[in-house]
C-alpha cells in the first residue's frame, strides 16, 4: 500500500478504536485522570501549593502513561479475544501502521487529563513558547516509549489474564516511583542513576525544567532530551523485534 | 485454476508437537473447499499458514499463484479471513466495522462507504446498521465478521469454523451467505468445520483431517464411497452383549461401536436383513444412508485404533 493509504489506514484505526469508544463511553476519560488527580490532591494537602505544581507536571506525564500503557491489554484483547488482529494480518495493512494507529487511539483515553494538567500547569507557571514546545516533545516521548513498552508486553501474553497484573505495576514503576511528581534532587546522589532506568524520568525532567520548576542549563535539557530520544528508539526497536505480526 | 496448492506441509511447534504432518491438497477456483476434522486436528494451523498469519516448518504453499513464505504481501491484497471464535468490538456498529476494515485495506473512504451499505443490504444487516455490536446476538455478530470479509470482494475467503456456537437458524443463514458468495461472485472459500452437516452442505470438495494428516479427500460422494457401503444400520441397544452383536453383524459389513449401541455399514439388502433380525428379537433399530459422519468415525476411529495397536 502507498504511504497515503497507510496514513488513511492509521486514521481509520484511530477513529475506530480511539474516537468511537470515547464518544460512546465518555466516563472512561475520568478513569484515567483520577489517580494523578489524587496524587495532586495529597501533595497539595501535605506539601502545600508550591510543591503541588510538581504534581501538575507529573500529572501530565502520568496521564499519558496511564492511557498508553493500556495498549498492552488493548493489543492483546484484539489479538487474543476478539481476534480482529488476524483479519488485519491477512490484509495489506502494515504492522507499523497498525501499531501507530492503536497507540494514538489509546492516547484518546488521556485527553481530558492532558487538557486538565496542561491547563493547570499553564495557569500556575509562566510557560514560554519554547517551553511549551519542550513540553510537547516530552509528551510525545512519553507516548512513544510507553506505547512501545505496552505493545511489546502484549506480544508475550498467551491469555489476557497474563497482563492484568502488569498495567498497574508498570503505572507505579513509570509514574509514581521515578521523579515524575517530585524533583530528582530529592533522590540521594548515590542512587540517582536508578531513576534513569525509567523512560519517564527524562520527559518529566524536561517538563519540570520547561515549566521553571527546577533550575537547569541548556546542556541539562539536551541531556534529558537525548536520553529520552535514545530510550524511546531503543524501546521502539525492541518492540518491533519482539512483536509477532506473523507468527513463527 | 488452482487457487490454493499445498505440498508436503509440516508445522511443528517447539521440538515435538506435529500440528501438520505432511499435508498436500489443492483447491480449484470458484469452489468451497471444506476441511473437516476433530478439535486439534490441525485445521486452524493449516488455514493460518494459508492466510499468511503463521509460517510453516517445511513444505510449500501457494495461494493465488504466490508463495506464502516469500510473497505474503501479494497474497494479502487478495484474501480475507474470518478467524475462529472472533467477534466484533462491542462499542462499534456493523457499518463502522466494515468501513474501517475496508479503509485499513487501502480502499478509498467513499468507496468503502458504498461497499459497506451494499454488503449490509446483501447480508440482511441493514436493520442493525447503527446498532452497537454489544447489542447484537451471537449470530449477528458472526455475520458482521463475515460481512467485513465479504465486503473486500477477495478472491479467496478463509473461514475458520464460521458457525461455531451458532444456533441452527443462524448457522443456515451463514451457509446461505457462503454459497451466494461463491455462486454469485465466482470466488473461492476455504472453510474449516467440525460439523459434518456443514461440510456436507457447503463443500464442493473436502478433506478429512486428523492429527495433522489428511485421511480422506474428494467430493462428498467420493468420500462416502470410500466406506464400500450404502447404508448404516444403527442398533440402539445390544441384543445380548455388545461383543455378541458385533460378531453376529460382522457378516453383513463393518461394525462400529457407537456408545451403548453399534453401527453396521452395509448394503441395502444387508440393512433389511439386519432390520428383520432385530425386529424379531424386539431390538430398537434404524436405517439410513451413509453420511460424512460415518466416514469420519470410520476413518478417524480406524486411525486411532491402528496407532493404539502399534
Amino acid at each position: 500500500m502507498t504511504l497515503s493509504k497507510q496514513l488513511k489506514a492509521i486514521a481509520a484505526i484511530i477513529w475506530f478504536d480511539g474516537v468511537i469508544p470515547k464518544m460512546r463511553s465518555p466516563f472512561d476519560f475520568v478513569n484515567f485522570v483520577v489517580s494523578p488527580l489524587t496524587v495532586l490532591f495529597f501533595i497539595y494537602l501535605f506539601a502545600g501549593p508550591g510543591k503541588a505544581v510538581f504534581a501538575m507536571a507529573g500529572g501530565l506525564v502520568a496521564v499519558i502513561v496511564g492511557s498508553c500503557i493500556i495498549l498492552e491489554t488493548e493489543a492483546a484483547f484484539i489479538r487474543l479475544v476478539v481476534k480482529l488482529q488476524d483479519m488485519f494480518v491477512a490484509s495489506p495493512l502494515s504492522p507499523i501502521s497498525y501499531v501507530i494507529g492503536l497507540s494514538i487511539s489509546q492516547l484518546f483515553n488521556g485527553l481530558l487529563g492532558i487538557a486538565l494538567f496542561s491547563t493547570l500547569l499553564a495557569l500556575n507557571r509562566p510557560i514560554q513558547p519554547l517551553g511549551a514546545l519542550e513540553i510537547f516533545v516530552a509528551a510525545i516521548l512519553t507516548w512513544a516509549s510507553v506505547s512501545a513498552l505496552g505493545f511489546m508486553m502484549s506480544t508475550f501474553a498467551r491469555d489476557l489474564r497474563d497482563l492484568w497484573v502488569y498495567s498497574p505495576l508498570l503505572t507505579v514503576l513509570l509514574s509514581f516511583l521515578p521523579p515524575v511528581f517530585y524533583p530528582i534532587t530529592l533522590i540521594p546522589q548515590k542512587v540517582r542513576f536508578v531513576a534513569y532506568l525509567a523512560p519517564t524520568t527524562y520527559p518529566a525532567q524536561i517538563i519540570q525544567q520547561a515549566a521553571g520548576l527546577v533550575d537547569g542549563s541548556t546542556t541539562h535539557l539536551l541531556i534529558n532530551l537525548m536520553g529520552g530520544i535514545v530510550y524511546t528508539i531503543f524501546l521502539v526497536l525492541l518492540a518491533a523485534k519482539l512483536s509477532r505480526w506473523r507468527q513463527n | 485454476m488452482k487457487v490454493l496448492e499445498a505440498r508436503d506441509l509440516y508445522k511443528i511447534y517447539g521440538t515435538s508437537i506435529r500440528a501438520l504432518d505432511g499435508i498436500s491438497l489443492s483447491v480449484e477456483g470458484g469452489t468451497v473447499f471444506g476441511l473437516l476434522g476433530p478439535n486439534g486436528a490441525g485445521k486452524t494451523t493449516f488455514v493460518r499458514i494459508v492466510a499468511t498469519q503463521l509460517l510453516p516448518s517445511s513444505g510449500r504453499v501457494s495461494v493465488l499463484g504466490y508463495d506464502v513464505v516469500s510473497q505474503p504481501t501479494l497474497i494479502r491484497r487478495r484474501i480475507a479471513v474470518v478467524p475462529q471464535e472472533g467477534r466484533p468490538l462491542s462499542l462499534q456498529t456493523p457499518y463502522e466495522h466494515i468501513v474501517t476494515y475496508l479503509v485499513v485495506r487501502g480502499i478509498d473512504f467513499s468507496e468503502a462507504k458504498k461497499r459497506a451499505e451494499s454488503t449490509l443490504s446483501e447480508l440482511n444487516l441493514q436493520a442493525y446498521r447503527n446498532t452497537i455490536c454489544a447489542n447484537l446476538s451471537g449470530g449477528l455478530r458472526q455475520r458482521v465478521l463475515i460481512a467485513m470479509a465479504m465486503s473486500t470482494d477477495s478472491d479467496l475467503l478463509v473461514l475458520d469454523e464460521p458457525t461455531i456456537g451458532l444456533d441452527p437458524v443462524a448457522r443456515v443463514d451463514v451457509w446461505n451467505l457462503i454459497r451466494d458468495y461463491v455462486i454469485d461472485g465466482g470466488k473461492t472459500i476455504l472453510l474449516t468445520t467440525h460439523y459434518m452437516e456443514e461440510a456436507e452442505s457447503l463443500s464442493d470438495r473436502l478433506a478429512i483431517v486428523n492429527r495433522g494428516r489428511i485421511v480422506a479427500e474428494g467430493t462428498v460422494t467420493e468420500i462416502r464411497s470410500r466406506l464400500g457401503a450404502t447404508h448404516v444400520v444403527v442398533v440402539k441397544r445390544s441384543m445380548t452383549t455388545q461383543q455378541d452383536a458385533e460378531v453376529e453383524f460382522a457378516r453383513y459389513g463393518r461394525v462400529l461401536r457407537a456408545g451403548a449401541g453399534i453401527r453396521v455399514l452395509t448394503s441395502q439388502s444387508g440393512a433389511s436383513e439386519i432390520a428383520s433380525l432385530c425386529l424379531k428379537k424386539n431390538v430398537e433399530v434404524s436405517i439410513r444412508q451413509v453420511n460424512l459422519e460415518d466416514v469420519f468415525i470410520s476413518e478417524v476411529g480406524e486411525q486411532i485404533d491402528a496407532e493404539q495397536a502399534a
